[in-house]
């Protein structure tokens, strides 16, 4: 029998075992309401590359960050993800509070739920138990971050899974992906974007920081980074 | 050298708390925010005055509710047994919302639900506590502030509860004026966590309750038994 493995070969199993202790957090999660029910669910192995895939077909040319998640996902490191959704579309707890926009929670409960424009997530939710919600996905987080297994809380994963199918009967869901890797992972994506393409990205996105003197009433964009 | 003696009942312990208080202000600054958007504000409140202030709005505002009344009268409770409170508000919910499209307030293009909803409404005249609608999104984001809050003061051993009813009583007290959702977070440092383990009317059956009752009980019969104490007791010695 072989005694002496590399450290490498672990990594798998462990961050597996850290999805798990991260569903323990989050249902531990200390929560305002007490009535949010929470779903969770932990993918591994091909459907992770089915989400990246998604992600790619939904992002291309329509949402550049979701661009960027898709570039992401692509990373072999990633082992496991985390998905937690929940039902918050109707509320039992009377508080009528008006934070949905409704004057009770009855009106809450009897109005017509519908997708929004993405199609996936439903709405109108009751505020306080989304709150609730990402009170669970933060303690998810943190339990994997004192684990030392890099993740992000990803929204636009929440949504692929729903698309999916992974998650079902949830009016909101967020991904958390977990992966053992170096620090710098999740802010430094291996993509190889082309100087060009960030550039035209940062004008289209924030135009303000290259206008020129304005005071002639017709702002004039600057070309290059050197003018500014 | 001075010396402080810190134990369940001493004033010196408030300095612990607030330390803690301190960083887990940190937590909720670095909570992780959708686009990473500043839009979390704190307040930290402690003292008699302004804690005894909160539980008494929080126990007058749980006549208005019939579902309330419960919740509000235990959490009235909670309040003055806890040593400080961070309230935490969101500034942005009711007034920039994500513009993501999400649909998650009711899932109209352009966000037109929030923009629509507000532009009828006319907000003084609302009845209902929060004026909505508010972003969802954005909403939810004040639960990574809180979750955070909450995971750091469980690290750091202070038992700290997340509150819609105190936070309610901290919005109509003024605290944070420029924030629609607010939760307050109450941390305290005692032996038992005043936070759970709450038997039925506890706004009555408390433990101040208790040693009030005791005072004023005890005071009296203590007087029932007159005798010269310098000469003999009535045991007889």
């Amino acid at each position: 029998m072989k005694m002496i493995k590399d450290g490498e070969e672990f990594l798998e199993e462990y961050v597996i075992n850290v999805a798990k202790s991260c569903v323990a957090a989050a249902i531990k999660a200390p929560k305002i309401t007490g009535r949010m029910k929470l779903v969770t669910k932990i993918i591994t192995g091909e459907e992770i590359k089915e989400i990246q895939k998604f992600l790619e077909k939904v992002g291309k040319g329509k949402s550049r960050f979701v661009e960027m998640n898709a570039e992401m996902f692509k990373d072999p490191s990633i082992k496991a993800v985390v998905v937690l959704g929940t039902n918050a579309g109707t509320s039992e707890l009377a508080w009528n509070c008006g934070a949905c926009g409704f004057k009770t929670c009855a009106e809450l409960n009897k109005a017509e739920k519908k997708p929004g424009p993405s199609g996936v997530y439903v709405g109108p939710n009751c505020i306080w138990k989304l709150v609730d919600f990402e009170i669970a996905c933060d303690w998810a987080a943190a339990a994997a971050g004192y684990s030392n297994v890099d993740n992000r809380v990803m929204t636009s994963v929440g949504f692929a899974c729903m698309a999916l199918g992974y998650i079902k009967d949830v009016t909101m869901a967020i991904g958390i992906p977990l992966a053992a890797h170096e620090n710098v992972f999740w802010t430094n994506p291996k993509a190889e974007w082309t100087y060009e393409y960030f550039l035209e990205t940062m004008k289209r996105m924030n135009p303000g920081v290259f206008f020129k003197f304005v005071g002639t009433g017709r702002p004039v964009m600057k070309e290059k980074v050197d003018e500014l | 050298m001075p010396r402080f003696r810190i134990a369940d009942e001493k004033p010196a312990k408030l300095d612990c708390v607030l330390t803690a208080a301190r960083l887990i202000t940190n937590a909720i600054l670095t909570a992780p925010l959708a686009g990473g958007v500043p839009q979390v504000e704190v307040e930290l409140v402690y003292g008699d005055e302004e804690l005894e202030a909160i539980a008494n709005k929080t126990l007058e505002l749980a006549k208005k509710n019939p579902a309330w009344e419960r919740i509000f009268k235990y959490e009235s409770v909670m309040v003055r047994e806890s040593d400080a409170i961070l309230f935490i508000g969101n500034y942005r919910a009711h007034t920039t919302p994500f513009d993501l499209e999400c649909g998650l307030c009711s899932g109209e293009k352009g966000c037109k639900y929030f923009y629509e909803e507000r532009k009828k409404r006319n907000p003084s005249a609302t009845e209902t506590p929060i004026k909505g609608p508010v972003c969802a999104f954005r909403a939810s984001d004040t639960g990574y502030a809180i979750g955070s809050a909450l995971w750091l003061a469980s690290r750091l051993f202070i038992d700290a509860k997340a509150s819609f009813a105190v936070g309610l009583a901290g919005k109509e007290l003024g605290y944070l004026p420029t924030c629609e959702i607010i939760v307050a977070v109450m941390l305290a440092a005692r032996s038992k966590n005043p936070f759970v383990d709450i038997p039925p009317d506890y706004d009555k059956l408390w433990m101040g309750y208790a040693v009030d009752a005791t005072k004023k009980t005890y005071i009296t019969a203590r007087q029932l038994f007159q005798h010269d104490y310098r000469v003999k007791t009535i045991k007889g010695e």
